[in-house]
């Protein structure tokens, strides 16, 4: 059964973890479903892999209120026997670079997968991948449909800063750092697309439920780009 | 109605514009980010007698030089912020907890913050730099466009939103009578509340915790005992809510702020009580704090109670 957890004075978590494979789609049907309605008292929502969080104003709301419009929701995903529909999103071509010099990681991940740099860049790059979650910092996307051969555990040693376009690896997901900050995923690659942009009309390139294509680029492209990025 | 232009001289250690922060976008990512001690910058906007929720400045350790270099500022400065008005040949210094009136050419002066980490300066009419994202608070993870993305630095020019003029009689107010309060910080059970050994709990509950220095407004890092695990820290991504405390993979707990990432893979078994969050936006690196658990009934209490408390000190003062 999805639980609803009181996890703070200001917020509800409800997991939907029972719901396996399908728990990412039971998320995202839940946060539409609660989106569309007005709750007194309501700040934000978060989706997460297989939870999402409400959170609220305690001055204006408590969590049996808040539990009280949850739960009839979260029954009706139950009810939906094959689960929610995938939400159409947007697909995107995003250019990376696998150059030794960007991406530390690849020959140590190429080890445990048991095949090459140019083996990993193909696994990778013939991968549909889709935004699964996007959290942690502006833009940034959790990416499932990773190859079982590139899935890895964090790296046991955190990098204080990593640089911003960095494809990365861990937990049996992608993920592409909008801006340079610290990380324990592996670096396989560098992608010349801007997933924030502050200056721009749509501050964030991806949605959750987008499909992301990685298409390996050279080094000339890869500068040729990230310069274009840079100017607009 | 009058708009006025605050020019920033010295910028201070690091000022920040911010408001109650950038809600209804952390589904991609977005920090919250806003004032991390809300409750004094409420009460800030409240000795401006600007309307509640506008954009103020916080300020950390010390506090900038600004001039009025259009109409006349009437401000509020919450904490025990020393500030310096200088008007012509006239110079009168305050202690912080006060409310001033700066004509065109007048330069105020804030110094260093001597009860915590941080003070804010509100003003009426609300610091009315365009918002990003529906909010007018500094995003310092990725930037925001203009003065949103960073901290002040001199030569910044603040616009003032248009305000009546103020006829002020109460000069200023006594810091509220909880301020100065020591006891322990109140935590409920968090998402992950088995994620502890009962050991590992009763060290978290039990341990005198000093702020580390790596600590900012993203998270308290907090040194002490290893909290022991009753297995692996790592869970799938989720959400983190505000004061989460997340234990990571070395038994060292990270309490989460304003600035923190909006989603996370480490366990939370506990989360600071609402009442209690301003105080941990306070703490200097290097101050001690303990911990005691309630329930999230006693926390919401307490929390109520406290908002009656900061109305009725706004009261005193109108």
């Amino acid at each position: 059964m999805p639980r609803l957890l009181p996890v703070a004075d200001t917020a509800l978590l409800v997991d939907l973890s029972d719901a396996g494979a399908a728990a990412g789609q039971h998320v995202a049907a839940l946060d539409e479903a609660l989106a569309a309605r007005t709750v007194e008292g309501l700040l934000d929502r978060i989706p997460g892999l297989t939870t999402l969080l409400v959170e609220y104003d305690p001055l204006r709301t408590d969590a049996a209120a808040v539990s009280q419009v949850l739960a009839p929701l979260v029954d009706a995903l139950a009810l939906a026997a094959s689960g929610p529909a995938r939400r159409a999103g947007r697909s995107h071509r995003l250019p990376v670079c696998f150059d030794a010099d960007l991406a530390p990681d690849l020959d140590s991940v190429a080890a445990c997968a048991g095949t090459d740099a140019g083996g990993v860049c193909r696994l990778l790059c013939g991968a549909p991948l889709r935004v699964a979650l996007m959290g942690h910092l502006p833009g940034f996307p959790y990416l499932s449909g990773v190859p079982a051969a590139l899935h890895l555990p964090r790296r046991a040693d955190p990098r204080t800063a990593v640089p911003a376009g960095a494809v990365a690896l861990a937990g049996g997901l992608a993920g592409i750092y909008p801006v340079s900050a610290p990380g324990g995923w592996h670096l396989v690659g560098r992608t010349a697309a801007r997933l924030y942009d502050p200056e721009r009309a749509d501050p964030f390139l991806l949605r959750p439920g987008d499909a992301v294509h990685l298409e390996a680029v050279d080094r000339a492209a890869f500068e040729r780009l990230a310069a274009a990025g840079e100017q607009r | 109605m009058s708009r006025a232009e605050l020019l920033v001289r010295e910028p201070g250690l690091r000022t920040l514009v911010i408001d109650a922060g950038r809600l209804g976008w952390q589904h991609l990512g977005m920090p919250p980010a806003g004032a991390a001690d809300a409750e004094t910058w409420v009460l800030a906007n409240a000795l401006a007698a600007a309307s509640p929720g506008s954009a103020a400045l916080e300020v950390t350790h010390a506090g900038p030089t600004l001039e009025v270099t259009e109409g006349t500022v009437f401000a509020g400065i919450a904490g025990a912020c020393e500030v310096t008005l200088r008007d012509g040949a006239d110079s009168r210094t305050l202690a912080g907890w006060c409310r001033l009136i700066a004509r065109p050419g007048a330069v105020l002066e804030l110094g260093r913050v001597r009860d915590g980490l941080r003070a804010y300066l509100a003003v009426a009419g609300g610091i009315d730099v365009p918002p990003f994202l529906g909010s007018r608070s500094a995003n310092l993870r990725g930037g925001a466009p203009g003065l949103l993305g960073r901290a002040l630095l001199a030569g910044d020019r603040l616009p003032i939103g248009p305000s009546p003029r103020q006829a002020w009689v109460v000069p200023g107010a006594d810091p509220p009578p909880w301020r100065g309060e020591t006891g322990a910080v109140r935590v409920v059970p968090g998402p992950q509340a088995e994620a502890l050994t009962e050991r590992g709990s009763d060290t978290f509950l039990a341990a005198d915790w000093v702020v580390a220095s790596a600590s900012d407004r993203g998270g308290l890092r907090l040194e002490g005992p290893i909290v022991e695990l009753a297995s692996a820290a790592d869970i799938a991504s989720e959400g983190c809510a505000a004061g989460s405390v997340q234990i990571t993979g070395g038994g060292r707990p990270i309490v989460l702020l304003v600035d923190r990432g909006t989603t996370g893979g480490y366990v939370k078994p506990f989360t600071i009580a609402s009442v209690d969050l301003p105080r941990l936006g306070r703490l200097r690196p290097g101050e001690s704090l303990r911990f005691s658990a309630v329930s999230v009934e006693e926390a919401l209490a307490l929390r109520r109670a406290r908002e009656i408390d900061c109305q009725a000190w706004a009261a005193a003062i109108r």
